[in-house]
């Protein structure tokens, strides 16, 4: 998948990984390719930039962890997270049926 | 964990470049623990260690790009970024306004081209030049606080000499390579120190650097040749004069416009 395809939707996909619960930048981007099945590889750093700026917005909030031997930092999601979440997410569904009935080619108006 | 490995090596370097940043020793946890864990989760692969380090440290990507880039997201503590981002953007719009004043001004009070000159326009036109001096002062105060989060030895320095120019300009306006040399020196020190995260245009920037020395020396050259010789070099010393005013005005314009633009994408952000 082309990096520049997925810049445009890093805010939503980073996101709906966070709203999975308290997630470390490492786990966001192992998810991240896991969920894809290695479609979304990115360059791993820059989903710090991501999550910063999420964070600055107030979608995001952390919390330090030390359980796994290290400082770790732990993402979640916020109440104004959760609402761009779900608003974002239904954007989404309507803008992708709308491409998909265009795509569909079937001739219009259709007579059943 | 190997003390000198490529990890510790890429960490060192990296902090080196977020050492301007109030919550550097943060930055620097995160992406450790982010690189420890890619190599820890190779290993559990059966990777050796050496090139599950090699590989973690290739998919996270160069230092400096990395660094760039997280810096140009102002950390969720660091409110003083984007507070001064807006009244920067403000005060770097006075500070262009107020050397275009100057140089109507040092025109009017420092010459015979607009009618004769008189002590009251020499005077008038020696405070607007020390108060875009005090102004400058101050946008490079705050673009220093800006890019380092703390007022650190070097920020008060440049404060120093641009507080030194402004009372140059004061006593001694026409004497321009007093005022002017400080005032290069303070704005270039800066651009300098910030070239990494200015929030100017990088043209910009490089013709300040490259254009106050220049103004600043010929400055100089002009006021000492005065003072020795009673030769008056106008020419030279308008053309300095009015070329700095030029850079001046261009360079904080530029600085006013992209922070607007910036706080404008911020509010986007947020909003």
């Amino acid at each position: 998948m082309n990096s520049e395809a997925l810049k445009g939707h890093l805010d939503l996909l980073v996101l709906a990984i966070v709203s999975g619960g308290p997630v470390h930048g490492y786990g966001v981007i192992e998810q991240l390719r896991d969920r894809s099945d290695g479609s979304f590889d990115l360059a791993e750093g820059t989903v710090y930039p991501v999550l910063h700026r999420l964070e600055r917005a107030g979608l995001l909030m952390h919390e330090w962890s030390d359980a796994s031997g290290r400082r770790r930092k732990l993402y979640r999601l916020t109440e104004a997270g959760t609402a761009r979440l779900s608003a974002q997410r239904a954007d989404w569904r309507e803008f992708v049926s709308a491409v998909e009935t265009i795509l569909r080619r079937s001739p219009w108006p259709q007579t059943a | 964990m190997a003390a000198d490995g490529l990890i510790e090596q890429y960490l060192t370097s990296f902090a080196t470049r977020v050492a301007g940043r109030r919550d550097r020793a943060d930055l620097v946890d995160e992406v450790a623990d982010h690189l420890y864990s890619a190599c820890e989760r190779l290993e559990a692969l059966g990777v050796d260690r050496r090139t599950a380090e090699q590989r973690a440290l290739a998919r996270f990507g160069e230092p400096r790009l990395v660094a760039a880039l997280i810096t140009s997201v102002p950390s969720k503590g660091n409110i003083m970024s984007l507070f001064l981002s807006r009244r920067l953007g403000a005060l770097a719009a006075v500070t262009a306004l107020l050397w275009v004043a100057a140089a109507v001004a040092g025109v009017f009070g420092n010459s015979e081209l607009a009618g004769g000159w008189t002590q009251e326009r020499y005077l008038a036109s020696s405070v607007v030049i020390a108060l875009a001096c005090l102004s400058t002062t101050a946008v490079l105060v705050g673009v220093n606080l800006r890019a380092t989060g703390r007022l650190d030895a070097a920020t008060r320095w440049i404060a120093a000499i641009g507080v030194f120019s402004g009372i140059a300009a004061a006593m001694l306006s026409w004497v321009m390579g007093l005022w002017m040399l400080p005032l290069t020196v303070a704005v270039v020190w800066t651009l300098l120190r910030v070239r990494r995260n200015h929030a100017g245009s990088p043209v910009f920037t490089v013709v300040m650097l490259v254009a106050l020395p220049l103004a600043a020396v010929a400055a100089v050259v002009g006021s000492v040749a005065g003072l020795l010789t009673d030769v008056y070099f106008d020419a030279l010393s308008w053309t300095t004069f009015l070329g700095l005013m030029a850079v001046l005005v261009a360079g904080f314009a530029d600085l006013a416009v992209r922070l607007a633009q910036r706080t404008g994408a911020h509010r986007a952000v947020a909003g």
